[in-house]
Parts: C-alpha cells; sequence; structure tokens
C-alpha cells in the first residue's frame, strides 16, 4: 500500500511538474502570470487528439506538430495581446491575459464540442514493482517530465538563448545594454512556455479525458506549484510540484475530501512566511 | 469658488442615470430584465470593493469567497437561527468584515502578485470548506429553501410584500448601491483616500512619512469585504439557493475584469458601468448560445484596446469628438 501510493505521488508530482514549468518559465523572463497557460494546455491535448484520432497519424509525430502549432499560438498570443499592454500598467494586462482566456475556452468548446474526448493510450501493459502495480504509460509521464526538466536546464544553462534569457530575468535593463532584445526573449519564451504546457496536454490526453474545460484545473495547479516552488524558478517548479503531487496522493489515500484544501493552505502559510516561494528570487528583487 | 460649481456639475451628471434607475420598473416591469438590472448591482456592490482594494495598491481574486461568507451567514442566521432578514443582512456584513479582519491582518503584509496568490487561495478554501461540510453548509446540495425578506411597513409607502414580485428587491439592491457608492466615494475624496493612493504608490515612501500601511490596508480591505457580505446576504435572499458553484475563483476574476472594463480611475461610475455593461452583454450574450464565451471574451479585448482606461473614458472622448464636430 505504502509503495504504491508513494509511486501514485511520485506520478502525480512530475504530472503537476509538467503542468507548470511552462507558467515558471513565463513568470521568470515577462514577469507576468500567464493565465491563458491553462488554455495551451487544453489546445495542446485537442491537437494531439485531432491529429491522432482524425488525422490518423502516429503518437509521437502528433506530439511533436502539437507542440510545434500550441507555440505558434503563444507567439501570436504574445504579440497580440501581452505585447502591446506591456509597457503600461498591470491591470488592463491582466484583464486582457483573462479576456484572452476565456475567448480561447469559448474557441474550444464552440470549435470541438463540449464532449469528453478519450484519447488512444500509445503504451498499454503494466510493470510489477513487488506488491505495487505500475501501468506503462505512467512511467511514460515520468521519463518525459524527467526528460523535460533536463532539457529547460540545458537550454537555459547551456545555450547562448539561455544565457540571454536568464539575463534578462536578472535585470532587464542591463541586458537591454548588453544588445539583448527583450522582446526577442518574450516571443522566445512565450513559445517554449506554450510549447510545454501543450506537451503536458498531449501526455496526459491518454491518461484523464479531453473537454474544453480542463484549462482551468491545469491552471489552477500549475498557480500552486510555481507559488511553492518559486516564481520563475524552475528548480522550484520541480521541488513545488513533487510536494503537492505527495500531498495530494498521500491526503487522497489517508485523508479524503479535505485533501484539496491542504494543498491551498500550504500555499498561504509558505507566502507568509517565505513569499518569493521556496527557491524564488528574493521577494524584493521580484518586485 | 472652483468647488461648488465642480460639485454641481456632479450632481447634474448624477441626476439623468438615477432618475432612470429610481423609474426602471415602471419602465420594464418584466422579471427577467429586472433579474439582471439586480444582479448587474449585485456584482457592482462587489466590484466597487474590488476598486477599493485596488486604490491601496493591491489585487484580491477572492471577493467571491467573501461574497460567499455573507451569503451562508445571512441564510444560516435567518435559517437556523430565525433571525430576521434586517437584522441578519447587517450580522453577515459585519461576520464578513470580522473574517476579513482576521485574515487581513495577518496576510496584508504580503504585498502584489504574491497577495493576490493568497487571496485566490483564500476564496478558494472558503468554497473548498462549504463542499467538504455538508452537515451545516449543506455541501454540493447547497442550502434551499432561504426564506425571502420578511415584509416591512414604511412610512408614506406602506407594507411591502418580497414575496409577490421582484420590484422591492430592484429598490432595496438600489438602496444597497447608493449606501456603498456614497461611502466609498466619500471615503475616496477624503484623507483615506489620498493615503490609500499614496501607499499604491509607493508604500516604502508611504511608510516613510509616517502612514502605518497596515492599518490603511486593513482598514480598505475590511471595508470591502463587508459589503461584499451585504452583497451576498441580498443575493442569499433573493436567490433562496445558495450552490458552492456559484462561488467559484473564476467568478472572483470576472469581479476583476468587470473592474478593469468599467474603468478602476474612478470610485463609483466605473465599476458600476463594468457591472452593469459586461452583466448586459452577457445576458444578451446567452441567445448566441456556444459562442457567448468567444463573443464575451473578445468584446473584453476590443474594450481594453481599444479604451484602456475602461467604459468611463467613454465620456470625455464622447465630449471631445462632438467638440471636433462643433468646429
Amino acid at each position: 500500500m505504502i509503495i504504491q501510493v508513494t509511486l501514485n505521488s511520485l506520478v502525480l508530482g512530475l504530472t503537476y511538474v509538467l503542468m507548470a514549468s511552462g507558467l515558471t518559465l513565463v513568470f521568470g523572463i515577462m514577469r507576468i502570470v500567464n493565465f491563458t497557460h491553462g488554455q495551451m494546455y487544453m489546445f495542446g491535448a485537442f491537437s494531439l487528439y485531432y491529429l491522432t484520432e482524425l488525422a490518423g497519424l502516429g503518437y509521437f509525430p502528433s506530439f511533436a506538430i502539437s507542440c510545434g502549432l500550441i507555440a505558434i499560438l503563444g507567439v501570436l498570443i504574445e504579440r497580440g495581446l501581452i505585447r502591446p499592454f506591456m509597457k503600461g500598467p498591470s491591470v488592463p494586462l491582466l484583464t486582457v491575459i483573462l479576456g484572452g482566456l476565456v475567448f480561447l475556452e469559448g474557441a474550444a468548446s464552440f470549435l470541438f464540442g463540449e464532449l469528453d474526448r478519450a484519447v488512444q493510450a500509445p503504451f498499454t501493459g503494466i510493470v510489477r514493482l513487488g506488491p505495487a502495480i505500475l501501468p506503462i504509460e505512467r512511467i511514460v509521464v515520468m521519463v518525459t517530465a524527467l526528460a523535460i526538466i533536463i532539457f529547460l536546464y540545458w537550454f537555459i544553462f547551456r545555450t547562448k538563448e539561455g544565457t540571454a534569457i536568464r539575463a534578462v530575468a536578472q535585470e532587464r535593463y542591463a541586458a537591454r545594454l548588453q544588445g539583448i532584445s527583450i522582446d526577442r526573449c518574450s516571443m522566445l519564451v512565450m513559445a517554449i512556455g506554450s510549447a510545454l504546457a501543450a506537451a503536458a496536454g498531449s501526455i496526459l490526453a491518454p491518461i484523464f479525458m479531453v473537454n474544453p474545460y480542463i484549462g482551468g484545473t491545469a491552471l489552477f495547479k500549475a498557480l500552486i506549484i510555481i507559488t511553492l516552488g518559486g516564481m520563475g524558478s524552475i528548480t522550484g517548479c520541480a521541488l513545488g510540484g513533487l510536494i503537492l503531487g505527495f500531498i495530494e496522493g498521500l491526503g487522497y489515500a489517508y485523508l479524503g475530501v479535505w485533501t484539496e484544501i491542504i494543498g491551498f493552505i500550504l500555499v498561504i502559510i509558505i507566502l507568509l512566511i517565505r513569499p518569493q516561494g521556496l527557491l524564488g528570487l528574493p521577494y524584493e528583487i521580484a518586485h | 469658488m472652483k468647488s461648488p460649481t465642480k460639485k454641481d456639475n456632479i450632481n447634474s451628471k448624477l441626476a439623468i442615470p438615477l432618475i432612470v434607475a429610481l423609474l426602471f420598473p415602471l419602465i420594464s416591469s418584466n422579471p427577467y430584465y429586472l433579474n439582471m438590472i439586480i444582479m448587474g448591482e449585485v456584482y457592482a456592490v462587489l466590484t466597487m470593493g474590488w476598486v477599493l482594494i485596488l486604490r491601496m495598491g493591491e489585487f484580491s481574486l477572492g471577493q467571491m469567497g467573501f461574497f460567499a461568507i455573507g451569503a451562508y451567514s445571512s441564510a444560516l442566521l435567518v435559517k437556523e437561527a430565525s433571525f430576521s432578514f434586517w437584522i441578519a443582512m447587517p450580522v453577515a456584513g459585519l461576520i464578513t468584515a470580522i473574517f476579513a479582519f482576521l485574515i487581513g491582518s495577518v496576510t496584508l503584509k504580503i504585498k502584489g502578485l504574491y497577495f493576490a496568490i493568497i487571496t485566490f487561495a483564500l476564496g478558494e478554501i472558503i468554497r473548498l470548506i462549504i463542499t467538504s461540510w455538508p452537515g451545516l453548509l449543506g455541501g454540493f446540495n447547497g442550502i434551499t429553501g432561504i426564506p425571502k425578506p420578511d415584509s416591512i411597513a414604511l412610512p408614506f409607502l406602506g407594507k411591502i410584500d418580497f414575496y409577490t414580485s421582484r420590484i422591492p428587491f430592484y429598490y432595496l439592491i438600489l438602496l444597497i448601491i447608493a449606501i456603498t457608492s456614497i461611502v466609498l466615494w466619500r471615503l475616496d475624496n477624503s484623507k483615506f483616500g489620498r493615503i490609500f493612493r499614496c501607499i499604491a504608490m509607493s508604500d516604502i515612501l508611504a511608510e516613510s512619512v509616517g502612514i502605518d500601511l497596515k492599518r490603511y490596508k486593513v482598514m480598505a480591505f475590511v471595508i470591502a469585504c463587508f459589503f461584499a457580505g451585504i452583497a451576498g446576504s441580498f443575493y442569499a435572499h433573493y436567490n433562496c439557493l445558495l450552490h458552492p458553484d456559484y462561488f467559484t475563483a473564476w467568478q472572483s476574476i470576472l469581479i476583476q475584469i468587470e473592474a478593469t472594463v468599467g474603468g478602476t480611475a474612478s470610485m463609483v461610475f466605473g465599476p458600476i458601468a463594468g457591472a452593469m455593461a459586461l452583466t448586459i452583454i452577457g445576458e444578451f450574450l446567452r441567445s448566441a448560445k456556444n459562442m457567448e464565451p468567444i463573443l464575451y471574451g473578445g468584446a473584453v479585448i476590443l474594450i481594453m484596446f481599444f479604451l484602456p482606461g475602461g467604459i468611463v473614458d467613454l465620456i470625455p472622448r464622447l465630449r471631445l469628438v462632438i467638440k471636433s464636430l462643433k468646429g
């Protein structure tokens, strides 16, 4: 029982890491919470559904195409909605993003219908680990989540673009003085963040149902995670995701309905004690 | 001699909407439109509170939670403790204010996005407590059969009965909105309004000139939540049914959208304009069925693009257009 619960929590945690990694990346650079992140996740899941079920493509090509499509959508949102408001006060910016959220969710329910869709699982079968059972598709989730985290690390810390992105996150004006285009960085980050959301949606589509309203839950979970771990920090996002995964995994096994509250209470406690989150930038710099 | 003319100007501006508002039930007694306007006004009260919190520099994404506290405490007071509605409503407001005071005095040392996320988490915690406590709060079944306000005898008007028509509810929410507007308007144009703005511009500077940050922030938060509780109490006895699905974070986000679309520069006109406009737009878009959210989201984006200051910006702009047409 304990091994099973621990395994489930680990899988759940890594699933949450997938949902939140794009959001924390975008926040780290652009200093905005991209509320449309959940909708990118949902659109990613839907494009995977249409590519595999209707266009008859294999799972992996569909996965790649879906990430690419949503990256383009992310760039469109950055250029069309966010950039015109970036220099102004934060309230209209937030409202226009929220308007985008309503618009995208509405567009999905209009285009795709409100029914639950099921995506054929590319992997079937189970692995037995002693007394515990682990479906192979969950192992795929774990491996992909780890791969994405490693990819992000490599990208942020080892490539030239990643260095530029870090420079912008640390000090915008100094970065601009060094000849880094902040607009280009924002666009790149938005593309990667959206592609990560789409990747999460595509990986989780065979496990969960796909419908136009899955974006809300993904966004809320991602918000909790990046707050716990520290907004803008990728290690923090991994840590926050695992913490939430273990809280919920253990909670649903031993506590029942009150579990969902614990996550939110933890968020408030963390914010009161350490507003920047576990591994975030210091509070003063983040302002 | 400048201030009296300015005041007259405001009064004449107020006169037309006020007359329209007072006579509205005579123009249209259609219960459908009446319901739409009443719900718009309930949102307007919430939105005004949201703008008050924004005045002192914070976003709240959890106003629906305080609305729920007001609604549930008023419903329970009347249904279980057999209070009269007329006592339960202010008591519900006070209970909400006490909650806001306790929560605010702990959390308001946190600012910006972090405070917004705290309020978001609070709103969700309140909703989850409602759903996980079926014994007292009804859980997912909600609370049904909440009595309507008792009939009340007023001088000159006679006995007013809330059971037969919606018109008394209309005048009741109009009264609530009038009181909220007057209180917040006076507050905004007083010493306190200037202090709130000062804190919003630079809290460090405000503190350095001797402003007790926490005291004023908690004050604004408590006042905003008091009115949210009053609105919640009204909603509970108007709707006669409370369901936790009505108090989601999503609804709290709508309040912020309504406030910004209306315009946050003014304490009273902007929130009322935004809440009424978006409630009416939303209601008319219902006939568009599954196109509704697209058009609603599109409308919000378009308004922000062309009127970044909100709908209240429309009046000075129109005046400019008229002036340029005149020559």
